[in-house]
């Protein structure tokens, strides 16, 4: 554990080596959230829309970008591309040798290099945009729910990133399986335009997926928008995803080892 | 002369020698795309409009970045990405030492045709925009939209040249060029006239983005009178010309200040 802490630390620290680059980032963030804020009061002149789900407030959609640009921050994994540099590069064969667990390591550089972006990317840009835009609070009981199903979200699609990386055993082309994903993800889990405003034909294909659990769901408890139950049932369908992800890279994990004792026999 | 089109030949048919990667790419990048429209459509599809501007304006409007831009990557985005590389690992020295402009002579090594997808999809959104939104196509307008496709290109190949220059200068250039390619351009995927006024005057005179697609969307649909819409072309196309030089120079520039990292 002591091991894994001070790795952490270490990859933290390293993200502030190079200024500039920072310094850029931080303005691409604050030039994200303007630019979509400018196309939602343009796009919601009238302050509110009436939707199949109910009436929607443009103080709400200004949460909404803003809660969504926060998940999108925290759950950024790449997983994937790690995994398929180090499959094709070989370099994967020294890492499993180590002695250390070599997908704790993999999510322990995920998560340190998210702390990183909270930290020194997302705490600057949502001061200026919620001391000039302003943002719904939740209810503490919310709050609290809302942070549970943060969680959940970040290791769903962590899970569903690594499943993906370790299908670099098999195929080399993994960054258009990336994309594809990517894409998907970034219209159907509502992360840029609200599930709300779908209409039905994609409302139907966005339910389907598992996409929804990663940005809507949060959001929607965040926004209130769900009783009682459905909060239950949302966390609920939330862990099964997970689980199912969770052994679906255990099988896949197991097979790709075997895959590689074969090219190295 | 004679020399380069065998060069670049030899390239292509380099590239082509992966078909199914080749053909993946182009596929990849056209779905991209695809999916961006239709979350246009979702949103053009609940609120009737933006700005004033309907479905297919908007979407002539994207259309007109995807399209330059596609021009623009095909030729330069790959061959500017990979100086930084090449100045980092010290292989970007044989450039030099060739008896080939070392500008032209990185666009051949470094071809990349992965573009291609862009290019067919914005042909194809063109085609049905044109159809839909009825534009009637007199001479001067069939000109003035070819004028400001190449300005267009010119100014979107303009900054891509600038960002392959500071790599010889900055070690990590690449995250300014992506804030200045893609954190910028998000801007212009909806018509200006959204933003409040010192961003239309940013994106209009010191990041010129907006003659890439707005003020030219605004000529095709007819949206000036005549003597503003010939200024407009004017303009384009003087300040295309413009970037462009100014970016190869500043290329030159830094080409002959380059310090290997080898020596």
């Amino acid at each position: 554990m002591k091991l894994y802490w001070e790795y952490m630390i270490r990859q933290f620290n390293s993200g502030l080596t190079y200024k500039f680059n920072y310094v850029c980032n931080l303005v691409s963030k604050i030039l994200f959230v303007f630019s979509q804020y400018f196309i939602w009061k343009a796009l919601m002149e009238k302050q509110t829309v009436e939707t199949a789900s109910g009436s929607i407030q443009f103080r709400e959609m200004i949460t909404y970008m803003l809660v969504s640009t926060f998940i999108s921050t925290i759950i950024n994994s790449d997983v994937i591309l790690e995994l398929n540099d180090k499959i094709k590069s070989g370099q994967i064969a020294l890492d499993i040798v180590k002695p250390i667990d070599y997908k704790k390591l993999l999510f322990v550089n995920t998560v340190s290099k998210n702390l990183y972006n909270v930290i020194y990317l997302l705490l600057p840009t949502m001061i200026i945009s919620i001391a000039i835009f302003g943002i719904n609070i939740p209810s503490l009981g919310n709050g609290f729910v809302f942070i549970i199903s943060v969680i959940l979200a970040t290791l769903i699609n962590y899970m569903m990133c690594f499943c993906l990386g370790i299908l670099g055993f098999w195929f080399s082309q993994l960054w258009i399986m990336n994309r594809l994903v990517y894409d998907l993800l970034a219209l159907f889990s509502g992360k840029v335009i609200p599930l709300w405003f779908f209409p039905v034909m994609l409302l139907k294909v966005a339910d389907c997926l598992p996409f929804k659990m990663i940005y809507t769901v949060p959001i929607f408890i965040y926004l209130e928008k769900y009783n009682n139950q459905e909060i239950v049932l949302m966390l609920f369908v939330q862990l099964i995803w997970l689980v199912i992800l969770f052994v679906v890279s255990r099988l896949l994990w197991g097979r790709g080892m075997k895959k590689i004792v074969v090219q190295g026999g | 002369m004679k020399l380069l089109i065998k060069y670049l030949s030899l390239i292509i048919k380099s590239r082509l020698e992966y078909r199914l990667n080749f053909f993946l790419e182009v596929i990849i990048n056209i779905f991209s795309y695809v999916v961006t429209y239709i979350s246009i459509w979702v949103l053009m599809n609940q609120f009737g409009g933006i700005g004033g501007w309907s479905y297919y304006e908007v979407m002539l409007l994207y259309n007109f970045n995807l399209f330059t831009y596609g021009v623009a990557s095909q030729i330069f985005f790959m061959p500017m990405k990979t100086i930084d590389s090449l100045v980092k690992e010290g292989r970007f020295d044989s450039m030099l030492i060739r008896p080939v402009n070392p500008f032209i002579n990185i666009l051949m090594n470094h071809a990349y045709l992965g573009f291609l997808g862009h290019i067919i999809l914005g042909f194809i959104v063109f085609v049905i925009c044109f159809g839909k939104l009825e534009i009637e196509w007199t001479l001067l307008r069939v000109l003035a939209f070819v004028v400001l496709m190449i300005a267009g290109v010119l100014i979107q190949a303009s900054i891509l040249i600038l960002s392959g220059a500071l790599s010889f200068k900055f070690i990590q250039a690449s995250a300014f060029a992506d804030t200045l390619i893609y954190g910028i351009r998000n801007f212009i995927n909806y018509p200006i006239t959204i933003y409040s006024g010192w961003l239309q005057i940013l994106l209009t005179c010191l990041v010129p983005y907006a003659l890439v697609n707005f003020y030219p969307t605004g000529v095709i649909l007819g949206k000036y009178n005549f003597n503003h819409s010939v200024a407009i072309v004017l303009v384009c196309s003087a300040v295309g010309m413009a970037v462009f030089a100014l970016s190869y120079a500043i290329f030159n520039k830094l080409i002959n200040k380059y310090q290997s990292a080898g020596g």
